[in-house]
């Protein structure tokens, strides 16, 4: 067994991994925490971040300037993992989707304009024993 | 952190018995509080797990562990957010970090006050089960004492005096951060100390902070007690059943499975009215683990979890690897079977057994980890004479016989003198 010390002589970094799947070809602008790019996607994305730990922060995908009329099926798809585990689609309905369609419900499929915010609002790991099910916590 | 029947403190509810220890009157509620030995005494021990050492007294969770049997040291790193799959980060990460620190950094003192009490009220009980011990039913002592297999009967617990009791309270109620109270008999809801407790938490006002926790034999029912918990933040209520056949009845004697059914029942409806969290509670022995499945068979219709402590330890008799390997065979396959006929999508592990979402997961679980006990452990059928004596001897005082629920095993017992 390790003692404590060494045990916590570790790159205490989180392994963001964002996978973005086009339909058409969307006008997307993301942010995860300080960072933020704007693309117009044509083929399968994929972004990786090292993020804080213990730092809250948001995942905001936001897709603009589709015409519905010109290109209705336009949209893009979302995958996230955190140091390889699944985040969404599978807490899909832990995400906001504020959309000029009024569409509210769980999805990782951004086919409106409009901002896809998944906020992560106390340090990543108390954020997935939370969501798990692992019950309570020593506070 | 736990009180045991003597009023001794003990560092962790999963601590390895031995009768050596369970007696300290140095660090009993008598000569010390338990913030005392919370902070202070518990030190050692706490420093011991920081400079990543093993103490003997978490052996049986490293046994669970390595049969895959969700230990108490997992269960409760989990309180602390920590979890085996991510263990380092999950660690840096935990809410207790600071504390941590603080201890790592302070010879392994802490400021912290506890959270977290295993209570044991001492040995009132009704039921007198074959695998239980005097210190856990004073019927069973009774009977132990009549037989001659004890000089006399365990002094009577700590919380049978009112002065300790209410003492216990106060500093439960000082306590800042408690969060989850474990109750533990003899049977809880008779135990005078289990009502008086609650009412005395109920009164001082920190009842709704407060999650129960206890296991209840199903032979009694009590309106009032039901009332008295309906008044906390939840309950964890544990059901204790071996096996939904006859064969209960001999283990959990002198219970009666058709009372025992309608209880369970009852049971569960009132978790569910009350949003209660439950769990079947299990002591598989060599005597019951054929029929283990049949309680998995309920949970699973009830979506309930099954869990058991640990796999038992002592009575070394009635360990499950007491079975001879014919025995062991067809156990192994029964269980292999039901495994077979139940399916669930998830395979990572359960950690928080009592999360409801994952009671089918967990039993599975569960099952696979006797499976693999069966598998492994070593083949012990020499204590197989020592069982059948202390059989023998229980049967001549109750009128009973093992053989009358286990008729298959009569061949196994007659040759070991039956």
């Amino acid at each position: 067994m390790k003692r404590y010390s060494d045990l916590l002589d570790i790159d205490t970094r989180l392994n963001l991994r964002l996978e973005l799947e086009p339909i058409g070809n969307p006008d997307i602008c993301i942010s995860v925490d300080n960072y933020q790019q704007d693309y117009i996607l044509s083929d399968n994305k994929i972004i990786d971040y090292r993020l804080d730990l213990l730092k809250p922060f948001s995942v905001v995908i936001e897709l603009r300037n589709k015409q519905y009329n010109l290109n209705n099926e336009t949209a893009v798809i979302v995958k996230l993992s955190i140091d390889d585990i699944n985040i969404i689609p599978k807490y899909d309905y832990l995400a906001e989707y504020d959309n000029d369609h009024d569409y509210h419900k769980p999805t990782s499929h951004l086919g409106f304009n409009g901002k896809w915010t998944l906020t992560f609002d106390c340090p990543f790991y108390h954020w997935l024993h939370l969501h798990s099910g692992q019950g309570w916590l020593f506070g | 952190m736990r009180i045991n029947n003597s009023g001794t403190y003990e560092s962790c509810r999963w601590k390895k018995q031995n009768a050596t220890t369970r007696v300290n009157f140095e660090h009993n509620i008598r000569n010390q509080t338990p913030l005392n030995y919370f902070q202070k005494t518990m030190s050692e021990f706490r420093q011991e797990l920081l400079d990543g050492q093993t103490p003997g007294i978490c052996s049986d969770c490293y046994n669970m562990d390595q049969h895959g049997k969700v230990s108490g040291r997992q269960r409760q790193l989990l309180k602390a957010g920590i979890q085996d799959g991510f263990f380092k980060k999950t660690l840096a990460s935990s809410p207790l970090r600071a504390d941590l620190d603080y201890s790592n950094q302070n010879q392994g003192h802490t400021n912290r006050t506890v959270s977290d009490w295993q209570i044991d009220l001492g040995n009132y009980c009704n039921s007198a089960c074959v695998f239980c011990s005097p210190e856990s039913s004073s019927r069973l002592a009774a009977e132990f004492l009549k037989l001659g297999m004890i000089d006399q009967v365990p002094p009577s617990s700590w919380c049978d005096d009112p002065v300790l009791l209410k003492k216990f309270v106060k500093d439960l109620q000082a306590s800042n951060q408690l969060h989850y109270l474990h109750f533990i008999g003899g049977e809880t809801l008779i135990t005078p100390g289990f009502e008086k407790i609650l009412i005395d938490l109920i009164d001082c006002g920190i009842a709704k902070q407060i999650t129960i926790g206890f296991t209840t034999n199903l032979t009694v029912w009590r309106d009032n007690i039901v009332d008295l918990l309906a008044q906390f933040k939840n309950v964890n209520l544990g059901i204790s059943i071996e096996t939904m056949t006859s064969l209960n009845d001999y283990v959990r004697w002198p219970s009666q499975i058709d009372k025992v059914t309608n209880l369970l029942n009852q049971w569960i409806e009132t978790a569910q009215k009350y949003n209660w969290l439950v769990q079947l509670r299990v002591t598989p022995t060599c005597l019951t683990m054929h029929e283990l499945h049949t309680v998995y068979d309920y949970a699973w219709q009830h979506n309930i979890a099954v869990e058991s402590c640990n796999f038992i330890d002592r009575p070394e008799y009635m360990r499950i690897s007491v079975l001879p390997l014919a025995q062991r065979t067809i156990t192994r396959q029964k269980l292999s079977n039901w495994i077979d006929q139940h399916t669930t999508s998830n395979t990572d592990t359960v950690v928080n057994t009592r999360d409801p979402n994952r009671a089918h997961d967990q039993i599975l679980q569960d099952a696979h980890s006797y499976l693999n006990y069966l598998d492994q452990s070593p083949d012990e059928s020499y204590r197989l004479s020592d069982l059948v004596r202390y059989l023998k001897q229980l049967d001549s005082n109750r009128g009973n016989s093992i053989l009358t629920y286990l008729p298959e095993y009569e061949t196994l017992f007659r040759s070991a003198g039956y």
